[in-house]
């Protein structure tokens, strides 16, 4: 291949993924163009640019589900979980990794098996446990119990972070005369921050889209975004346009952080999840 | 360097390591264990009435349901299609996106994208898509494609829960791959042209093999991911048309709170699992033997 | 004793909203008046009942999302009046049986939880407050009822009385020239071949609702008759099978009519397409209920719409309209505050704001016998047929947890091409086996 046929092959190529992403990206826009109309003109051609920029779904749904407080919430839920399982999921996946006994090998094990467990199988026991605990109707006992959902893919991936680093990173931490939590603290921790963006969006992509659980140990007592967008999806009727607003809503929030956080992730994940 | 103090260590050991055990044990292994026992009753998942009944359950299950039979074959196809597709497909853009396209930012954010939105809203709007989209489309081009019953018949149904299976969450299996990529050295693929290795030949005897890491990573989580796959099709078909689309996970749940026979779900759901524990040790183990040192 | 405490407090609860009336708006300037200062609140509330001065909160958890504009009405018309009670109410429709039996199961039940009627009873039998002496059921219809008795025990507080069947257009089936209403499946036929040669769509078929089907097969189920309880006794204890009942093998018969004079895509068909297609005019039938009136005027507000006495076969005099009442509150028998709950659900069927819940709120038949009609067309001709047609039984209240669904698969499977006839029924007698002994 020469080299004016190898541009010409790459140009032809680009052209070729900008067309495929925008494909890919096609149902998206119409829920954007949609959310732009009204129900009949939704329901006689979905497919049709908007008219014009309407935005009193917007409005109306901003108001419908009370979306300043329920993104307060949401923000707050994410948040929580997210700290916790970044911070417990780098010190055990950190540790973990570095200790070689028969006794971390088994903590491992059990720390990743419930990434192979349908949450369907034991949600309503969970639900009993966490009201035992007094983790039931707030946002702070839900966030405990991200903890330790969230936590055996943080695990995993801190894990296998770590075995790529070299051991002579901490010596020369201990050397200077730092603790072992110091070295931690100081000298491990920021290598990882690749990883952690990582499992930082990770998590509040799944956080902060999740369902199940909020309506199952929120009891109506606190609302998120996506349980209060769902009451806009009904069995029995559906409001087209408001879904559709609702679902721009609740999904800019976390595009939003993806695209601070994208830089990170890439890096993240080459050194984080490559060494299983 | 650290071993001089042994009960210095085996503190820091637990001071590390057990928030995390004590709060998945809590958020998951306690209750899926506590779930347990409920496999061996006779149990609505409500009532004060819960009957012990040995292994009853369970011998139902093996010899005599055909629909987890059913939804086993479902799931076992759905899998070995899902990830065998999804990871090819990543690998490819993932290549693709390590070119030097212009928009090549803009092109990762489109494919991740699908990845950042809840599953409910994908069904939701796919939904949307196969039936009012199609409709118009039909309308405008006239191809029979757009007519067809993507979620109306029996086996259009699977690949179109496939497509969207795929559509979702290939974004996030390219962004592994990616930065696997990124990790292979550019001295050796340099190497590589010298020698005379280019194209197709370099990325299969070069990239690929550099590669292994990533694909043990990502082959886990696809196969654990495929095979608990539910959200889809719970908005998507409700695992219809006529059962065609009931995956296991569909079939526990159903189970479990329609049919009211939770005790026969916690059964079901444990077998599921040892299942899908010996085919991921089994991945796991192959890829890994087929991993080399950079 | 405690009865007949709770008969005082009945009575004179009872007279509070009567004596509102009579007022008229003067005492609702006063309410609103006392509600602005704190001081005051006792003097409307104070002197009928001084032990429920306590603030209380009354927890409902339940489904049917279209009741919430009204639930929020009702809870502070029952605020105006009993300024201490607090009415929550937590609405959700999917994952709804996830949602109740995780509460139950952590313990933190609410006073009140909707459930369906029949063997929903048996379900929840274990949490739920008898209400077989209380006064107030007797203001209840004996229709709504039976859904809701298990062994002499009254597991519940129905609320709308509902029907499906066929609805039609009725300005389609004036334009195609049909003056009778189709009552035996060659009637309906021909009906579609005139209905199809004006170009309009005979039936819109929402199939990919499981329970548009399960309900268009209970429809074909209850014209046998007879003694519904004893034929499923004996469903239920393995001495009979499903399809040993003549009628039940009609629905595929009325299944097949359907979708050979149906829309495109039945299965991929979903409630709002249906009704969609309905509503537009560009489909003259469809198997719904009274619960679509509201969307369908959504669409098109001056529809002139009514209901069929639904076809099950070749004989006339069978074909009738499915009425029953399958939405039913349940009070939580270890509540806090039983007695308010108990006191609200008598407010409900004797107070204006109360009776208007469901007619006026949601434009559905109310269960109180003494409540206003809605103002609704299939509402109406609900009420015609109670009074003078051939009406129905939900008879699916009679089934094993879990049947609806896999009735309504098994269906969609036969519609998909995936079973014939024989091997739909053989699998819906074995399905009907495996959950009967199940649940036994």
């Amino acid at each position: 291949m020469t080299h004016r046929n190898q541009r010409r092959f790459d140009v032809i190529l680009e052209i070729v993924i900008a067309i495929l992403a925008l494909l890919f990206l096609y149902p998206l826009f119409l829920v954007v163009f949609n959310s732009f109309k009204t129900y009949d003109q939704v329901l006689t051609n979905i497919l049709a640019l908007p008219k014009s920029l309407m935005l009193d779904n917007y409005k109306q749904v901003w108001t419908l589900m009370g979306y300043p407080k329920l993104f307060v919430n949401t923000f707050f839920l994410t948040l929580a979980g997210v700290a916790g399982i970044v911070v417990f999921g780098s010190m055990a996946g950190y540790k973990l990794s570095r200790t070689k006994t028969k006794l971390s090998g088994f903590l491992f094990f059990l720390c990743i098996m419930p990434m192979m467990i349908p949450f369907q199988s034991f949600m309503i026991t969970l639900t009993k446990l966490a009201k035992t605990f007094h983790l039931i109707n707030s946002l702070g006992g839900l966030g405990v119990i991200y903890w330790g959902l969230g936590a055996p893919l943080a695990v995993f991936m801190f894990h296998g972070f770590v075995k790529s680093l070299p051991m002579e990173l901490e010596e020369s931490g201990a050397i200077d005369g730092a603790s072992r939590y110091g070295v931690f603290v100081r000298i491990v921790f920021p290598v990882m921050l690749p990883v952690i963006s990582t499992v930082i969006i990770l998590n509040v992509m799944w956080i902060w889209n999740d369902f199940l659980l909020p309506l199952l140990m929120l009891n109506g007592k606190q609302s998120t975004l996506q349980l209060a967008s769902y009451k806009f999806f009904g069995q029995y009727k559906s409001e087209w346009q408001y879904a559709l607003t609702a679902v721009v809503y609740t999904s800019i929030p976390p595009i939003a952080v993806f695209l601070v956080l994208q830089k990170y992730i890439i890096k993240g994940m080459v050194a984080g999840a490559v060494k299983g | 360097m650290f071993t001089r103090n042994r009960w210095g260590s085996r503190v820091e050991f637990g001071v590390f390591v057990l928030p995390a055990v004590v709060c998945i044990l809590l958020s998951a292994i306690v209750p899926f264990v506590m779930s347990m026992y409920y496999s061996m009753t006779k149990w609505n998942g409500v009532g004060k009435h819960i009957k012990f009944i040995g292994l009853k359950n369970f011998r139902e299950l093996l010899t005599s349901d055909t629909n987890a039979l059913k939804a086993l074959i479902f799931t076992l196809e759905y899998t070995l299609l899902a990830v065998v597709l999804t990871n090819v497909i990543a690998i490819l853009l993932a290549v693709l996106m390590t070119k030097a396209f212009k928009l090549r930012g803009l092109y990762r954010v489109s494919f991740f994208v699908p990845y950042i939105i809840s599953l409910i809203i994908i069904g939701f709007v796919w939904k949307f898509m196969f039936t009012k989209g199609f409709d118009v489309l039909y309308a405008q081009t006239g191809w029979s494609i757009f007519q067809w019953s993507w979620l109306g018949n029996a086996h259009l149904a699977f690949w179109s829960i496939l497509f969207v299976g795929i559509w979702q969450s290939v974004g996030f299996y390219m962004m592994i791959y990616i930065t696997g990529l990124q990790s292979v050295p550019g001295d050796l693929l340099e190497a590589a042209s010298i020698d005379g290795c280019v194209g197709l030949n370099r990325f299969f005897r070069i990239t690929l093999p550099l590669l292994m890491p990533s694909i043990t990573v990502a082959l886990f989580l696809s196969i654990a991911n495929s095979l608990k796959v539910f959200d889809i099709i719970y908005t998507l078909t409700f695992g219809g048309p006529g059962g065609a689309t009931n995956s296991i996970t569909m079939d526990i749940y159903n189970e479990a709170f329609v049919n009211n026979r939770f005790g026969y779900a916690t059964a079901k759901s444990l077998v599921f699992v040892v299942l899908i524990l010996v085919i991921t040790v089994i991945q796991v183990r192959f890829t890994k033997s087929k991993e080399v040192e950079a | 004793m405690a009865a007949k405490k709770w008969m005082t407090v009945a009575a004179t609860a009872a007279l509070v909203p009567a004596l509102l009336t009579a007022c008229g708006s003067n005492s609702n300037n006063s309410n609103e008046a006392n509600a602005g200062s704190n001081t005051s609140t006792n003097a409307n509330s104070g002197a009928n009942d001084s032990a429920s001065t306590e603030p209380v909160e009354i927890t409902i958890l339940q489904y049917a999302p279209e009741m919430t504009e009204s639930i929020n009405k009702l809870a502070a018309d029952y605020k105006k009046e009993h300024p201490n009670v607090t009415i929550t109410a937590t609405i959700h429709q999917d994952d709804y049986p996830t949602l109740l039996k995780s509460r139950i199961n952590s313990g933190d039940i609410p006073d009140i939880f909707m459930t369906g009627a029949y063997n929903e009873n048996k379900t929840y039998q274990d949490y739920v407050y008898d209400l077989k002496d209380e006064p107030f059921m007797k203001n209840i219809v004996p229709t709504a009822l039976p859904g809701v008795t298990l062994d002499g025990k009254v597991l519940g507080f129905p609320l709308v009385l509902q029907s499906h069947s066929f609805i039609y257009n009725k300005k389609l089936f004036a334009d195609a020239g049909i003056t009778e209403l189709p009552k035996t499946f060659a009637e309906l036929e021909d009906a579609a071949k005139k209905l199809q040669a004006k170009g309009v769509i005979p039936f819109s078929n929402g199939y990919k609702e499981w329970w548009v089907l399960e309900q268009t097969f209970t429809q074909v189920l209850a014209s046998m008759g007879g003694d519904y309880a004893k034929t499923f006794d004996e469903l239920n204890s393995g001495d009979k099978k499903l399809f040993d009942i003549p009628e039940a093998s009609n629905v595929f018969k009325l299944i097949d009519l359907t979708t050979k004079y149906g829309n495109p895509k039945p299965l991929e068909t979903d409630l709002n397409s249906q009704v969609a297609l309905f509503a537009e005019g560009k489909a003259a039938m469809m198997h719904q209920g009274t619960w679509v009136e509201d969307s369908v005027r959504k669409l098109n507000p001056n529809i002139d719409m009514g209901f069929m006495p639904g076809p099950v076969g070749d004989d006339a005099s069978k074909a009738g309209l499915m009425v029953d009442s399958n939405i039913v509150w349940r009070v939580n028998k270890d509540s806090d505050h039983l007695k308010e709950v108990l006191k609200f659900l008598e407010w409900m069927t004797t107070s204006d704001a109360g009776k208007s819940f469901i007619p006026v709120g949601t434009k559905q038949i109310s269960t109180v016998a003494s409540a206003p009609f809605p103002d609704a067309q299939l509402s109406k001709e609900t009420q015609t047929f109670l009074e003078g047609g051939v009406t129905y039984p939900w008879v699916k209240g009679y089934w094993p947890d879990g049947f609806e669904q896999k009735a309504g698969e098994i269906l969609q499977k036969y519609i998909a091409g995936g079973a014939s006839a024989d091997e739909a029924e053989a699998e819906m007698n074995k399905t009907y086996k495996t959950l009967a002994e199940a649940a036994e």
